[in-house]
């Protein structure tokens, strides 16, 4: 029993920075229908450049971590301005090969820049775990990311339903062209939405490498959450916020008791083979809305 | 194929091909061994996405389930041309099975459709098939004539992918290779005309992935070897990105895709050891990485800047050579 409820709490943990990195996904679909596959690599560049600032740096923690928000500001922006321009409209193709080969872009630079060994990330919370009621025992880490996602998706929920700039966001995702027309620059909420994207990317990037280390190849998180923000559906943020936790727990539940039977390497399958059973049976996702086409 | 230059063209060139081998130096010939192999499986890309529309990031797996299947049998003794047909129904049928989310779905949740797969396919051969070692392929032989040698499997390799872009051009212009692009165009539209577009994409998926299975072993043939780590994700990116920069719809896309990136990435092997004795302070390995870097920079620029492919540039300096006195 206690060890069902401790893989579930790790799971919830880790599911929540899911859904944080998946917001930026959805935001950024929402905004210009694009899928960005790239979004995993930017979520490993930001911990690199966290490291950077850390260990080689020397500079302290708290603003280290603001440079690194900052940074994956920056990228977003400069992608918004650089790249973005000439995708809108392009097939589908097109924005997913461009967004695959970026991503493997920056990899090959984190190769360069950082080499191939897993860098250990400097630690942000204190080690040792707690051990509640008898039954379930949490490391730190675990807490604090829950903390950490509930209050960063709590502040992003505010700003999003309730600030001018967010609103602009939600009335560009619903119709660009009405927005615009009724004084919305769609040019400055894509850029924002990038930002966003972005840093909440760094964000995740921060947290999720003080449990597994930095190495580029932990950017298949990004297509984790990308799982998540498919099995939620694309135009759905409440989804995924959701899901995220669910596929999370999902995730810790087969690989403690799936493992056994196949020897290994369930947990980095699972959100997959959830995806393909769940798009089979809800094509547009669990919360997305259902694609009525006009011949 | 319509004028008797065109045929001229054709044959001096498929002499040419083969000669090839007595004409350039050996790392050379490995280079185009390998573009050969490349073009086998781009060719299903161009079938599978530039013509019917389904984009499909799994290729390199299924690659690497014609490669086992293939590098099975070959151990097995099975003769060289019945294990590339079983290599390639065997990645076929796996495409057909990973194909079937498209009938539902498209666009960006088919890609990653794809993807998951990918990863469910990799996932199985590892742990069933004995896939992080691999396989041992030997050296085949037709008629008791072995590939042991590059310049051999060269002609193997030559000679199966021109079979194959014959067999594209067949099914381009058949019924089949209609029915397709009307699915690309617009699939709703297509099956209101009569086309059953649920056959028609999972054939499309299938033909597909049959040239991924025979692109596998064709490609664990020339390295002696079957093991995922030759078909990576970053591989299948790299060959979705050739048929973009080729030109998404045409064979001869296929082809200059292909050479075009393979170049830039031998290049980057190439420059990769000076700039590691120019920065010798960056800390990463210049080998693997410069040629991922080169490679991916060039498929971003390439579709911010001409995302229809050297193909219609081909088209436009042709247009301006026929007309040249009076062309802009």
């Amino acid at each position: 029993m206690g060890k069902i409820l401790n893989y579930i709490i790790a799971g919830l943990a880790n599911g929540c920075i899911y859904s944080l990195i998946a917001i930026g996904f959805v935001l950024i679909y929402k905004s210009s229908s694009i899928l960005n596959f790239a979004q995993g690599a930017i979520v490993i560049l930001s911990a690199f450049v966290f490291y950077s600032f850390t260990i080689q740096l020397g500079i302290p923690i708290v603003i280290a971590i603001l440079l690194a928000l900052a940074f994956g500001a920056l990228l977003g922006f400069v992608i918004e301005r650089f790249i973005l321009d000439r995708l809108i409209g392009q097939p589908i193709l097109a924005i997913i090969i461009l967004t695959l080969a970026f991503s493997e872009f920056l990899k090959g630079i984190m190769n360069l820049g950082w080499g191939t060994d897993i860098l250990s990330a400097p630690q942000l919370f204190p080690r040792g775990n707690i051990t509640i009621l008898n039954i379930a025992t949490l490391d730190y880490s675990r807490i604090a990311f829950l903390v950490i996602t509930f209050v960063l998706i709590s502040i992003f929920a505010i700003f999003y339903n309730k600030t001018k700039i967010g609103l602009a966001m939600k009335a560009t995702s619903d119709d660009t062209i009405a927005a615009g027309s009724v004084g919305i620059r769609v040019r400055r909420v894509f850029a924002v939405t990038w930002i966003i994207s972005c840093i909440t990317a760094a964000a995740g990037g921060i947290l999720v490498t003080n449990v597994m280390g930095i190495h580029y190849k932990v950017a298949e998180i990004g297509y984790k959450a990308m799982a998540v923000a498919l099995v939620g559906g694309l135009q759905s943020l409440p989804g995924i916020i959701i899901i995220g936790p669910v596929m999370g727990i999902l995730e810790f539940l087969s690989a403690a008791y799936l493992d056994p039977l196949v020897d290994g390497g369930m947990r980095d399958l699972a959100p997959f083979i959830i995806l393909l059973i769940v798009l089979i049976f809800r094509p547009s996702g669990i919360f997305g809305w259902e694609r009525i086409e006009r011949i | 194929m319509q004028t008797p230059f065109q045929w001229v063209m054709l044959v001096l060139g498929l002499f040419l091909t083969f000669a090839l081998p007595f004409l350039i130096p050996s790392d050379l010939l490995n280079f185009f061994i390998k573009s050969f192999i490349t073009i086998t499986a781009v060719l299903g890309i161009t079938l599978l996405t530039g013509n019917c529309g389904q984009i499909s990031l799994g290729h390199t797996a299924f690659m690497a389930v014609g490669a086992f299947v293939g590098a099975i049998l070959l151990n097995q003794g099975i003769p060289l041309i019945l294990s590339l047909v079983l290599a390639g129904l065997a990645g076929g049928i796996v495409g057909l099975i990973f194909g079937l989310p498209a009938l539902r779905i498209k666009g960006f949740y088919l890609a990653f459709a794809t993807l998951a797969a990918f990863y469910v396919i990799q996932f199985i051969l590892i742990h069933y098939f004995g896939g992080v070692v691999g396989h041992s392929v030997p050296p085949p032989s037709i008629f008791g004539l072995s590939f042991n040698s590059d310049f051999r499997i060269y002609y193997l390799i030559a000679s199966t992918c021109f079979m194959m872009t014959y067999f594209t051009k067949n099914i381009t212009r058949c019924k089949w290779g209609r029915a397709f692009i009307a699915i690309r165009d617009h699939d709703i539209a297509a099956n209101t005309l009569g086309v059953n577009v649920y056959f028609y994409k999972l054939m499309a998926f299938f033909i597909g992935c049959f040239y991924a299975g025979v692109a596998g072993l064709l490609l664990s043939i020339y390295m002696g070897w079957a093991s995922v780590d030759h078909y990576s994700l970053t591989n299948c990116i790299w060959y979705l990105g050739m048929i973009i920069v080729g030109g998404m719809h045409s064979m001869s896309g296929a082809y200059m895709g292909v050479f075009f990136i393979l170049g830039i990435e031998e290049l980057g092997i190439v420059i990769a050891p000076k700039l590691a004795e120019l920065f010798p302070y960056l800390s990463g390995s210049m080998i693997g990485a410069i040629p991922i870097i080169f490679v991916g920079l060039v498929l971003v620029l390439f579709i911010m800047f001409e995302p229809r492919g050297l193909v219609h540039r081909w088209e436009i300096i042709k247009t301006s050579m026929r007309l040249f006195p009076f062309s802009n």
